[in-house]
């Protein structure tokens, strides 16, 4: 297939790249046909088929700067600050859609640091890697394949550098130089939309030192390349997916994005699809801007979702009477209040975004990763708050089978009924939608996706610019050196 | 022989909503590094001979607004050591006549 265009297409590029996945302990041989996969494909088809829907076009497509063409917007460089406020709003649009995650900002924030970054190694080096990725990006806004950012490594012992740990598999890394390519071994955990994507961007985990050059590395490999393998990891509730629609909560679109763990068992890589490869000192930097791009991502996103936990609750208030007290509605009123909270922090990180050197355009990051840090808070808080507005219900909601079985099903219908005229059904389904998007794995998502708070802390000290701060502390004191 | 006339620099200030490092501090260590070869005016007052747009951060907001060429140098942080901006002005100058 040349070019990916609709969902079906995007289905069928999925069956026929066969790679290798599995899924509790047994090799799954069609992704597409497997209830545990359907929904995160079905989350990341909306991606396609936003950008077909004339009503959603402006967002979900863009003009290549490198070719003119009309590309998904999943694979564009951002040329302008107006690009930037573009993703936080297409997020935020996609996220209405699916009221998950859609998987594909990933491989597109692995994508923009890489062409910043092999830019800069370039203009140090005067290595070949930045036209080697313009080559590859090309390929992939023509082909409009899903590509997975592999950023987190597992990384064995935290208090051992990647050279010495008694693993080194632990950290992806080069296990073979040869005159065509490299020879790689190791592994990328947490890796969202893995088994639904068409190619992984591997990127370093951290800062390198010197001593580290296997460790950095960047280059793209296709995940139906032999030695890569993927094991799909567990989520909140996963087996109701094999045996119900409604007790999913979210049938269509699922829980967060669908991660798996991903090995690459000595993966060969040729040369045209290195982008880095030694260069130590710009491993700190590609991580940054990818940590910077996907944590301005989230007030997007999550700010999405939000907004339809918000309806959630809404509604279940209605459908059990309770909507008309003050303190439903002020629990709803302060619920919008940090979705939208969420949302101001991507669009002005987007906002105050500048030009690169590459001509690429940036997230301010202290901003990005404040966003970040919000949402490590707010999004439990609103999880929080719709729990009380939904009230212990969400906890003790008898099976789907309950509520279809010929003898107690009755029961169900009757016991479970709220106000006059709205269905029991209906009541369990939006108590369902919200138990799905507010509980165990929706909310490890926020706290950890895109960097954990303690890596949130550290970009506070590296660009909260502490001496100007004690510099206007002095001033209106009055304090003289 | 006569000295060399100083060369007129138009001097622009970002708005500084919150930069990160003394805009003024930085411009009052490039002066002095210019001394009498530099003579500072305002972009209002035109004729000058190169320009320096001194950002506090690097979103650089006044890009959008100022139409400025190659006459102008952008600095966006304060790395630059003093000496170097001078020299690098005073390049511009000499490129625009």
């Amino acid at each position: 297939m040349d070019r990916i265009v609709t969902k079906e297409d995007y289905i069928q590029s999925l069956k026929d790249q066969k790679h290798l996945v599995y899924y509790a302990g047994e090799k799954v041989e069609d992704v597409t046909a497997h209830p545990a996969f359907q929904p995160h494909i079905n989350c990341a088809a909306m991606t396609y088929e936003m950008a077909l829907r004339p009503e959603f076009e402006d967002l979900a497509t863009a003009t290549s700067h490198l070719t003119g063409q009309k590309i998904n917007r999943f694979t564009h460089i951002h040329q302008s600050v107006e690009d930037l406020i573009k993703k936080v709003q297409l997020l935020r649009a996609i996220a209405h859609e699916t009221g998950s995650c859609f998987q594909r900002c990933v491989g597109w924030d692995a994508l923009n640091a890489t062409y910043m970054t092999t830019y800069e190694i370039d203009q140090k080096h005067s290595t070949d890697y930045h036209q080697r990725f313009v080559d590859y990006l090309k390929y992939i806004q023509a082909s409009n394949k899903m590509v997975v950012g592999g950023m987190t490594d597992t990384k064995g012992d935290r208090s051992l550098p990647p050279g010495q740990q008694p693993d080194p598999d632990v950290f992806t890394h080069v296990k073979e130089r040869r005159a065509d390519g490299i020879v790689i071994r190791g592994n990328k955990a947490h890796q969202t939309g893995g088994v639904n994507s068409h190619e992984i961007l591997i990127m370093p985990t951290q800062a390198m030192r010197p001593e580290d050059k296997d460790f950095s590395l960047v280059c793209a490999v296709p995940l139906s390349a032999p030695g890569v393998v993927q094991i799909f990891g567990r989520q909140t509730n996963d087996e109701r997916r094999l045996s119900s629609e409604i007790d999913i909560g979210n049938p269509r679109f699922g829980l967060v994005g669908g991660e798996s763990l991903i090995i690459f068992e000595d993966v060969f890589v040729p040369n045209e699809r290195v982008f880095m490869c030694g260069e130590t000192e710009f491993s700190g930097i590609l991580v940054e801007r990818f940590a910077t791009l996907h944590r301005q991502n989230y007030g997007g996103c999550k700010g999405g979702v939000s907004d339809v936990i918000v309806g959630a609750c809404a509604l279940a208030a209605e459908m059990q009477g309770t909507a008309g007290a003050g303190h439903i509605k002020e629990k709803l009123a302060e619920m919008m209040h940090l979705t939208e909270t969420l949302y101001s922090g991507s669009i002005s990180c987007s906002a105050m975004g500048a030009k690169t050197a590459s001509g690429a355009f940036y997230p301010d990051p202290l901003l990005a990763n404040c966003t970040k840090h919000n949402v490590t808070r707010h999004v439990y808080e609103i999880a929080r708050l719709a729990h009380d507005v939904a009230g212990g219900i969400l906890a003790t909601m008898p099976f789907e089978k309950d509520l279809r079985h010929p003898q107690i099903g009755k029961y169900v219908e009757k016991y479970l009924a709220g106000v006059q005229g709205v269905s029991t059904e209906n009541r369990i389904r939006i108590l369902r939608l919200i138990e799905n998007m507010t509980g165990g794995t929706a909310l490890v998502e926020s706290m950890h996706g895109a960097g954990s708070p303690q890596t949130q802390k550290v970009m506070y000290g590296r660009y909260g610019k502490l001496d100007m701060k004690k510099k206007m502390a002095k001033a209106l004191a009055g304090v003289r050196d | 022989m006569g000295r060399r006339p100083a060369l007129r620099v138009a001097l622009k200030y970002c708005g500084g909503c919150d930069p990160a490092y003394d805009r003024v501090e930085y411009f009052q260590a490039i002066a002095r590094a210019a001394g009498g070869r530099i003579a500072w005016t305002t972009l209002e007052a035109g004729q000058h001979q190169a320009a320096l747009v001194i950002c506090g951060c690097a979103r650089a907001c006044l890009a959008e607004e100022l139409p400025l060429g190659p006459e102008a140098l952008w600095l966006k942080d304060d790395q630059l050591p003093p000496a170097e901006v001078v020299a690098r002005l005073l390049k511009k100058g000499k490129q625009n006549g």
